[in-house]
């Protein structure tokens, strides 16, 4: 074994190792799910958004080459998109390994060498040691050359089991990120590391709560994130950036550990077909080794009665064309944990409420329901102004000392300046009909409310023909032609059109 | 006992020993490998030269190939030795386990030591392994019985392991010297598993216009061995190989923003290789086994680079809510206002600062091999304050096969400053050539038979409303 060094022509001395086993400070900055639709929830097991994570550490470099190792890292971490800087001697190339410590691994990682076989009798519970080379494994089962001979791993119905007299180089417990630098001397420095990670995703939770006099509501949302990695920042700044953005996929390494299955020769005996249980049943099948249970559910902040509200963040800030919102505080995010932090308080806004129905004009429809919608613009002089990053709304109204849920639904990304809608909810007190009679069709609308309302009816799709001989003149909104109108108090109305030939 | 583990190891087939080593780095294990040099092409191949020195005895020898990779292409080697001839070159995968270790046996004697339970006391006897079907049929003295029939403990001992089988697939092989003597043999092959990619750093400054690019190439090393100490090239470009399905000829869906707006015409000045451009590493190094390695390439300070709006609209269709415009960045990798060099594929993640001055991403996209001269256009995401509401406002049939479109596109804009969007009419039916602009609020510029393309000024919070009337066959 000694002469096989000779082998080593091309060896040079490693470079000294330094561990960094976790940050000083860390600043994560959390970004949605870009596939996620705004309709979808966040799925917490499955996590699609991701984080930049930017951390300081300090390390002490020694003069020369160095191999910088950086713990504690999310696990979800893109090795390719890591960033180090604060090297005096600059960075010479990252590295990130991903083999992993397992059963397997010591067998692979000791092939060709000695471990300690310990035997011990089931019966008589004598214990015997002896020494062994790895000869042949992991793949299809072991094959061990004792003092004896040549003998397998785990055939032999004793139980057996190699002992080993150290970890193989190069094997960790999680993957590991790396740097190899080379400093002019020797120094504590602060070592800036950032990377993107996946396993995070965040959205706003609003919770609209219409004054008790209704005609204005306050707005409060919640800033909900979540972090789906085994790795927790404590006291951390914390950023969310809304607005969709453009991601790759990136083709990653699995860090999967090779499993460990030992195979004998055939072991059939004469009474081996008998539908017995096996005598020597030497591994015990590891079955159904965990039941997981779910015990509590999950519900958005919709749901919960609204405390007094947290004093509200500053408002948030231009990152080019993607606005990025701070928490004011450092805070704590626990590994596989949501959170949520306040993310806006507007009191006052001004809306309207209107209802909306949709007709397509090749299809009769009798008693459809209305959905009712409160409307708002996004300016100061409603009461609003601020760039609203997409999430959930819930919509309630006070109802003598308690308050009612109205409707839920979501909002998109909505701009200054924007039109932002609030579900409040389908109403069967406004009710429509479309009778089709050839080419002619008439649409009927009814109001059961001792009060007027206004209703937006959009019929048919985009790009479609001009109606003829409307019997009101319909107006164009996003495209639709729209009959749109003010029902009296418990009054009705009626419409008339023709399809084009 | 230390002496015949000694002898075991001298009897082991070399090659299980020596595979043992990707698990250690060099000095503290061992390899076989020798002066290695690693050319890895994008499209996850690579060309493997490994110079090793090898003491070969005069007339026919065999030789095994430790430490080579796990995915290598057998039928790809090649080896050149000095006064050698190769004769025959093996790649052998009867792969020694417990199973195959009791089939070759048979027709052997191997040895049984039985335990007693009650006892504990251990019984030797020698046994002829008749058959290996199922089950284990042995001849003990004048008794045939079967191995382990009565599930009692019984250690199976076998003399040796057979010649044939390997600890792993070996590459073997048989050589002709002239002379006797230690010579470099080289040794080369193909081997999967390697590949390599770029990944830019783009930390753009929005007030000064520039950004500063930073490029890594990214290499990956599946092929479950490490290489030492390697000389490394790397190869942008990608080889044609048996299992090509990429057919150019193939539709591929354009992208939204397609990264590339205008080829470039300058040579780069780095290492050709025909039409490839070379990225040799500086200095050798180890590329381990499951290792991401990352190495520096390119490092541009103060590009020029601007950023803008792109919005493409669908034929004859509206939306009902304003949608983001895409946010893109536009750089050159030309010698004179930009970055200078040819750009291998990979991802360019775009990054800017805060408020606070610290980087925060912004985006990221996908680039091909790009020569150098080219302008990029990269789409970073949806811009939050910019949008564009189509719509279509009339659509009347003229005739049986002519339709009338009037489209309006309300273009709004909530950022502080002005801004220009280009806003992009796609699939304007374009297979007659009677398609006409009858009338339009601004000019357009017809990029193709069925794209007309408007730059959209909108003022700092404001809005601009844009309207066509179309004239077509559908």
């Amino acid at each position: 074994m000694f002469g096989l060094a000779v082998l080593l022509a091309a060896a040079v001395p490693p470079a000294p190792t330094v561990a960094s086993p976790g940050p000083e400070h860390v600043s994560l900055t959390i970004y949605r799910d870009p596939s996620r639709g705004r309709q979808q929830a966040m799925d917490l097991r499955w996590l699609g958004g991701f984080a930049l994570v930017t951390e300081t550490r300090r390390i002490h470099v020694p003069a020369g080459d160095a191999v910088l190792r950086f713990e504690g890292v999310a696990d979800g971490i893109i090795p390719a998109s890591a960033i180090v800087t604060g090297l005096p001697g600059g960075t010479i190339e990252k590295n990130r390994d991903a083999r992993l410590l397992s059963p397997a691994a010591l067998i692979d990682g000791t092939l060709g060498r000695e471990v300690t076989l310990r035997r011990t009798d089931r019966k008589t519970g004598k214990v015997s040691e002896e020494r062994a080379t790895i000869v042949a494994g992991p793949a299809q089962g072991v094959v061990l050359r004792t003092e004896s001979g040549i003998e397998t791993l785990g055939c032999s119905g004793l139980g057996e089991s190699p002992r080993y007299d150290g970890v193989p180089k190069g094997l960790s417990a999680k993957p590991v990120l790396s740097v190899l630098t080379h400093s002019p001397h020797a120094t504590d420095a602060t070592v800036s590391l950032s990377y993107l990670a996946s396993g995070f995703d965040w959205s706003a939770s609003y919770v609209a709560n219409v004054a008790p006099g209704g005609g204005s509501l306050d707005l409060f949302a919640w800033l909900t994130l979540a972090n789906s990695n085994a790795q927790a920042f404590p006291d951390a700044n914390v950023q969310a950036v809304a607005g969709r953005i453009e991601r790759q996929n990136i083709r990653e390494i699995a860090a999967r550990a090779a499993k460990l299955e030992l195979h004998c020769y055939p072991l059939g005996t004469t009474t081996s077909d008998l539908p017995v249980i096996e005598p020597y049943s030497r591994a015990p099948k590891m079955a159904e080794a965990y039941d997981i249970v779910v015990t509590g559910a999950r519900r958005f902040a919709a749901m919960a009665p609204l405390a007094p509200a947290p004093p509200p963040p500053p408002p948030p800030e231009d990152l080019g064309d993607l606005k990025l919102y701070r928490v004011p505080e450092t805070v704590d995010v626990s590994a596989n944990g949501q959170k949520q932090v306040a993310l806006l308080v507007q009191h006052r806004v001004a809306f309207e409420k209107i209802y909306r129905a949709h007709l397509y004009s090749w299809a009769a429809v009798n008693g459809a329901a209305a959905s009712a919608v409160l409307r708002m613009r996004n300016e100061e002089k409603s009461g609003l102004g601020i760039p609203l990053p997409a999430g959930t709304t819930a919509l309630y109204q006070p109802r003598g000392d308690t308050k009612l849920l109205l409707g839920l639904g979501t909002m998109g990304d909505t701009a200054k300046g924007e039109k932002a809608r609030l579900t409040a909810g389908i109403s069967r007190q406004i009710l429509v009909d479309q009778t089709v009679q050839g080419r002619d069709r008439h649409v009927s609308v009814t109001n059961a409310n001792a009060y007027p309302i206004k209703i937006e009816i959009a019929i048919g799709t985009a790009g479609e023909q001009v109606y003829a001989d409307a019997s009101t003149p319909l107006e164009r909104i996003d495209g639709i032609q729209t009959w749109n109108l003010t029902l009296p108090a418990n009054g009705s109305a009626k419409l008339d059109y023709r399809l084009p030939r | 006992m230390r002496a015949a583990v000694l002898a075991g190891l001298v009897l082991l087939p070399s090659i299980a020993w020596a595979q043992s080593a990707p698990q250690s780095p060099p000095g503290a294990g061992g390899t076989a490998q020798g002066d290695l040099s690693v050319t890895i092409y994008s499209n996850d191949l690579a060309l493997v030269q490994d110079v090793r020195r090898l003491d070969l005895p005069s007339g026919r020898t065999r030789q095994a190939f430790a430490d080579v990779s796990a995915a290598i292409r057998p039928e790809t080697v090649g080896l050149a030795a000095p006064d050698a001839t190769v004769i025959e070159q093996n790649f052998d995968y009867d792969l020694l386990s417990p199973s195959s270790l009791m089939q070759k046996a048979v027709g052997e004697t191997i040895t049984l030591v039985r335990t007693n339970p009650g006892t504990g006391a251990e019984t030797r006897e020698r046994a002829k392994v008749l058959a290996v079907n199922g089950g284990v049929v042995l001849q003990v003295g004048d008794k045939i019985e079967v191995l382990r029939d009565d599930g009692l403990p019984v250690r199976a001992i076998f003399d040796k392991v057979p010649d044939s089988l390997r600890a792993r697939p070996t590459l073997s092989v048989s050589l002709d010297s002239k002379r006797a003597g230690t010579r470099p043999v080289t040794l080369s092959y193909l081997s999967g598993g390697l590949g390599w990619s770029a990944d830019y750093v783009a930390l753009f400054d929005e007030k000064a216009g520039t950004i500063d690019v930073q490029g890594w190439v990214t290499l990956r090393n599946t092929s479950g061995t490490s290489f030492y100490n390697a000389k490394t090239l790397l190869v942008a470009g990608e080889v044609g190989s048996g299992d090509d399905n990429a057919n150019p000829n193939l539709y591929r869906p354009r992208p939204v923003v397609s990264p590339l707006h205008r080829a470039g015409t300058e040579t780069a000045a780095r290492e050709q290789l025909g039409d490839f451009y070379l990225y040799p590493l500086p200095e050798r190094t180890t590329i381990a086994d499951k290792q991401t390695k990352q190495v520096s390439f390119l490092d541009v300070k103060g590009a020029p680079a601007t950023s803008g709006y792109v919005y493409h609209a669908q034929w004859n269709d509206g939306a009902d809510q304003p949608e983001s415009a895409s946010s893109v960045l536009k750089f050159s990798n030309a010698a004179k206002g930009g970055l200078g060099d040819a750009l291998p594929a990979g991802t360019v993640r775009v990054y800017m600062r805060d408020a606070r001055g610290q980087p925060q991403f912004i985006g990221e996209n996908r680039i091909d091999h790009t020569p150098q001269g080219s302008d990029l256009v990269i789409r970073t995401g949806d811009a939050f304050d910019v949008k564009v509401q189509p719509a279509v406002i009339e659509r009347t049939r003229l005739s049986s096969d002519r339709w009338r479109t009037a489209m309006r596109y309300t273009v709004t804009n909530a950022k502080d400053r002005p801004v220009t969007v280009e806003l992009v009419q796609d699939g304007v039916p374009w297979w007659w050539t009677d398609t006409r602009i009858t009338a339009e609020s601004l000019k357009s510029e017809r990029r193709d038979a069925s794209t007309s393309v408007w730059q959209v000024p909108v003022p700092a919070n404001g809005t601009t409303t844009v309207t066509a009337t179309f004239e077509t066959r559908f």
